[in-house]
Parts: C-alpha cells; sequence; structure tokens
C-alpha cells in the first residue's frame, strides 16, 4: 500500500493532530516567538533612535541589564507597582467576598443587583481613567464635593504624592471588584445545600460553616481570581498613564509606564528599553509562580 | 421578625455597594449631557443637551477611530477563531507531542507584559512598513486574542461528550468532518462567546494601538485618551465620547453574559 512506503515521521505529521495546529503555528511563530527572541537580542545592543538613529546598534552584552540595576527610576516605577497591586488586591478582594456572599443569600432582586455590581467591568480601562480623572478633580470633582459636604475637607487625591498610588488603587478597586464578586459567586454557587443544612441543624455557627465548609469550596476559584487580578495589576497602564500620567512628579509612575516611555513613548531608547521589559516580565512571571504555583491545572 | 430585619441588613448592604458602583457611571452619563458652563459636581444637568453627542462623535476623529476598531476587531477576532479553533480541538482530543508544553506557553502569553511584544514589534513594523496599518493592528492583536481564543475553545470542547464524535467516527467522517459537522455545531455558544470576550480585548485595549499605531488605524481608546490632551479641557464632550465608547461593550456583554466567568478565568474554573 502508498501509506507504508511514506516514511513514518511524515505520516505523523500529517496526522490531523499536527494539521490542526499549523495555522495557530505560524501565526505564533512569526507574531509572538520571533518578536520575543529578536527582543532577546535587541537588549543586548545599544539602539537608540534619538542619540543615533535606526540604524546604529553595536553589541554591546549585558551592558544595559547593568544599567537597568542602577537605574532607580526603574526601581521605584516597580516599588509603585507593587504597592498599588497590594491596595487594588485587598479591596477588590474584600469588596468582592462581601458582594458574592450577598448575592447568594437567595434575596429576591439578587439578579438586578448583580447586574449593578458588575457594571463597572462594562467600562474599558482608559474610559474609567478618564471619568476618574474628573471625579477626583481636586476643586470641581463630585468626590470631593461630597467630602467637603460632610466636612472631610478637599484631599488633592492625584496632586499628592502621598496619596496618589492608593487613589489609583481605589479606582481599580471600582473598576474590577465586580471581577471577583462573579467568580467567587460561582464558586458559591457550586456548593452543595445538604451538608450545609445538615451542619446548620447540628448547631454549627457561621464561621464554623464558613471555616469547614465553604472555603474549601472557594479555594479554586479564589486562587484563579486572585491570579488573574495579580497579573493584570502587575502589568497596569491605562489607570496610571490616563488619570496621573505617572505625576506627580514620578509619584505614580508604574513599571509599563517607565518602560513605555523610554522606548516608544518618548526618548526611543529601544535597546535599553527592551531590556527594562524583558527584567519585568521575569519579575513578574517569578511573582505568579511564586504566589501561585502554575495557575491552571493541564488537562 | 429577627428574619425581616436580617433580610433588611441584606438589602441595605446590597444597596450601598450598588450604589458604589453605579454613581460614578451616571455622574458620567448626566456629565456628557450637562453644557460645560453648568456646575461639574453633583448636580443634574438643567436641560440635557444632546448635541453633545454629535460633538463628541466629530470631535478628534472620533468617527473614524470607531469603524476603525470595529474593523480591526472583526479582523482580529475572525483570523483568532479560524486558527485557534482547529488548535483548541487538537488540544482538547489528540495526544500530540510536546501538546503540555504548547498549551502551558500559550498560557504564559498571557502573564508576559505586554511591552515586551510592541517594542520587538515596534522596530520590526517600522522596518516593514506595517506601523499605523490597519492590517498590522490585526496581526499584532494576534498576541492577545490567539491564546485567549484557544484556551476559551479548548474548555469549551472539554464539555462535548467524546462518544458524539466517536459515533460520527464510526459513520466514516474525517476528522475535519467531525470537527466542522460534530463539535462545531454543539460549541457554537462557545465560539460565539470566544469572539465577543476577544473583540471587547481588542476594542478595549490601550497599548497596543498607543504603540503601534499614530494617525490611519487609531482607535477609540487612544481617541478617549487624547480627548484629555486637548486644551480646552470640555468635561460634557470627553463623557459623551467615554459614553459612546462604551455603549459597544455594553451590549456585548448582554449577548455573552452566561460566559463571563469562563472568559474572566480563561475557562480555568466551571461554573
Amino acid at each position: 500500500m502508498a501509506a507504508h512506503s511514506t516514511p513514518k515521521w511524515f505520516r505523523s505529521l500529517i496526522c490531523p493532530g499536527y494539521v490542526f495546529i499549523m495555522p495557530a503555528i505560524i501565526i505564533t511563530a512569526g507574531l509572538i516567538l520571533y518578536p520575543l527572541l529578536n527582543g532577546l537580542i535587541v537588549s543586548l545592543h545599544q539602539w537608540n533612535w534619538v542619540s543615533s538613529g535606526m540604524n546604529y546598534m553595536p553589541f554591546i552584552g549585558a551592558r544595559n541589564y547593568v544599567r537597568l540595576v542602577h537605574d532607580p527610576y526603574f526601581w521605584n516605577s516597580l516599588r509603585h507597582t507593587f504597592y498599588f497591586a497590594l491596595g487594588a488586591l485587598v479591596i477588590e478582594f474584600g469588596l468582592g467576598m462581601l458582594g458574592a456572599r450577598l448575592l447568594n443569600a437567595g434575596l429576591r432582586g439578587a439578579l438586578l443587583f448583580r447586574t449593578a455590581l458588575m457594571f463597572p467591568l462594562m467600562v474599558s480601562d482608559i474610559v474609567a481613567a478618564v471619568a476618574w480623572k474628573m471625579l477626583l478633580n481636586p476643586s470641581m470633582g463630585p468626590i470631593n464635593t461630597i467630602l467637603a459636604g460632610l466636612h472631610l475637607g478637599k484631599p488633592n487625591w492625584l496632586g499628592n504624592p502621598a496619596l496618589v498610588v492608593p487613589a489609583l488603587s481605589i479606582v481599580d478597586a471600582w473598576w474590577q471588584t465586580g471581577n471577583l464578586t462573579l467568580i467567587l459567586l460561582a464558586g458559591l454557587q457550586t456548593i452543595p445545600r445538604e451538608p450545609m443544612e445538615m451542619a446548620k441543624v447540628d448547631g454549627a455557627n457561621s464561621i464554623q460553616l464558613f471555616r469547614h465548609l465553604v472555603w474549601p469550596h472557594l479555594i479554586p476559584f479564589a486562587k484563579t481570581a486572585v491570579a488573574f487580578r495579580v497579573i493584570d495589576l502587575l502589568r497596569v497602564f491605562a489607570l496610571p498613564w490616563g488619570i496621573t500620567g505617572g505625576g506627580p512628579g514620578r509619584a505614580s509612575e508604574m513599571a509599563q509606564l517607565y518602560i513605555y516611555a523610554q522606548g516608544m513613548g518618548r526618548y526611543l531608547d529601544i535597546g535599553y528599553s527592551t531590556s527594562l521589559a524583558i527584567t519585568f516580565a521575569i519579575i513578574v512571571g517569578v511573582s505568579v509562580l511564586v504566589l501561585f504555583g502554575r495557575p491552571h491545572g493541564e488537562g | 421578625m429577627k428574619k425581616t430585619l436580617y433580610h433588611t441588613a441584606l438589602y441595605m448592604g446590597l444597596a450601598v455597594l450598588a450604589m458604589v458602583f453605579l454613581l460614578p457611571v451616571l455622574w458620567m452619563v448626566a456629565t456628557s449631557l450637562k453644557n460645560p458652563v453648568d456646575d461639574t459636581s453633583l448636580a443634574l444637568p438643567s436641560k440635557p443637551v444632546w448635541g453633545n453627542y454629535a460633538e463628541a462623535w466629530r470631535t478628534g476623529g472620533f468617527s473614524a477611530a470607531f469603524f476603525n476598531t470595529m474593523f480591526i476587531g472583526i479582523g482580529a477576532v475572525v483570523i483568532s477563531i479560524l486558527a485557534g479553533l482547529p488548535m483548541a480541538y487538537s488540544f482538547a482530543r489528540y495526544r500530540v507531542r510536546g501538546r503540555g508544553a504548547l498549551s502551558g506557553s500559550l498560557f504564559a502569553l498571557r502573564i508576559l507584559p505586554e511591552m515586551v511584544f510592541l517594542l520587538p514589534l515596534y522596530a520590526m513594523y517600522r522596518k516593514l512598513g506595517l506601523f499605523d496599518t490597519k492590517i498590522g493592528m490585526i496581526l499584532a492583536f494576534q498576541i492577545i486574542t490567539l491564546p485567549y481564543c484557544v484556551w476559551l475553545l479548548r474548555s469549551f470542547i472539554l464539555q462535548v461528550p467524546v462518544d458524539l464524535e466517536e459515533a460520527a467516527r464510526v459513520d466514516g467522517c474525517s476528522e475535519w468532518l467531525v470537527l466542522w459537522r460534530v463539535t462545531l455545531p454543539v460549541i457554537a455558544p462557545g465560539v460565539v462567546a470566544s469572539s465577543v470576550l476577544s473583540f471587547i480585548a481588542v476594542w478595549t485595549s490601550l497599548l497596543f494601538p498607543l504603540a503601534l499605531s499614530y494617525s490611519q488605524s487609531q482607535t477609540v481608546s487612544v481617541t478617549i485618551a487624547n480627548f484629555k490632551g486637548y486644551g480646552t479641557f470640555n468635561w460634557p464632550i470627553m463623557a459623551a465620547a467615554s459614553v459612546i465608547a462604551t455603549i459597544p461593550q455594553i451590549l456585548f456583554f448582554g449577548l455573552i453574559n452566561r460566559y463571563l466567568v469562563a472568559g474572566l478565568t480563561m475557562g480555568g474554573v466551571k461554573e
């Protein structure tokens, strides 16, 4: 038979399992793999389009990486990023858990409230940024109008270096708490009713119920939700870029904001900014691995 | 009696939360209908100025950006589904060598900060003439939408009973036909959900168009961001533009409400 004369490796290549992945592999190779490898090479070159043009690109070994170790602005931006992420995560998880439990209490009209709680998810981050830039405006913004009405003063949210990162965390919490609420609610809804009823009959209090029945069910949901939030929080760009532009001074400059400014955003120092991006990618990857292991079970 | 009190407390909690999350949106809508000289804070508009919407639509290339984003989003989604569906099927059904590593690295892409791709792509695009073109944007967005589609579609395919496909195979269907005639119709809602979620990812993305486009392929996000740069800081027009940009998103979210959790976790947890 003809099939037997073709070599075995060739037959295994044309089996549908491989053919099916080919289109995606080609796209991945050209648009993902090639740029990534190219980036690694670029990061080992001096390539500054402003000072010496696109065509001057000498190999300088690891000197970009040595430079970033001594770049205080880069480490500053990292500190702001983690500070921002931690603040936002704490608020989002707390409010998300509260929202999920309230929505799961079996009240009439819960669906309506669910829509209200997840509404900010339907707004893009740059629209959220534009909105909150106005809302937090110290003199004309409604937030300070309310605070002044309660005799709480008019804090300069976006102009005070000590307040600006927490303010951004609060904006992110407004934008993404619904994310946590939805996933935790999905988790709560998987809990079977019978053991809960039985435990209640046996006189378990609500803290015991939560610790022994609810929480074990919620763990995989909480872990996945938090993992995705951490990934997206560390990569934050649109909120600080749209609200403060990293200011005042550099008080709210986050990692991707700084990398963007060093690269196509401002200084066109492509070699150096690429080394920053790769270093930041490793930092995010390691943080996520340390915190969560592999977030997905492999099937 | 105790039960009513408890329920009232729960409703109060929910109402407060709902207010916190809804008021900023309602404030934006109210602001979009005000005169620039109106009180910007809490008052309702004295008389709704619908003309703000027309003006926002005409200002700063907003309408062009709106259609650009539609075009780029649809293009990106079509390619991602066409290439992603067979890959997702393969990952879900065949024992392909290196499959674990491959699907694992597709997931790892979700973790990498955008700038890792955008800097080398920017240099590439400048050289190849793809900078600020719609086709360049469609290709670049594959970095986001393709892995997303593969993961989502795979989780939908895994829920289809294998028996269904086996039966078709026994009847002599080729592998392509099994995917096309048996699996695809069953996961059609999943395909719609993946498409919509990917489209929203393109629609809302800021960093990609900021890095890889300038004027010809500018998207809605960049235009909105640019409003704040214009000399006159016109709140009502900015608010109106933001509302217009959000309407398609709300419509799409309504369409795929059921699959939101799958979308947020890339199919990682089951409802």
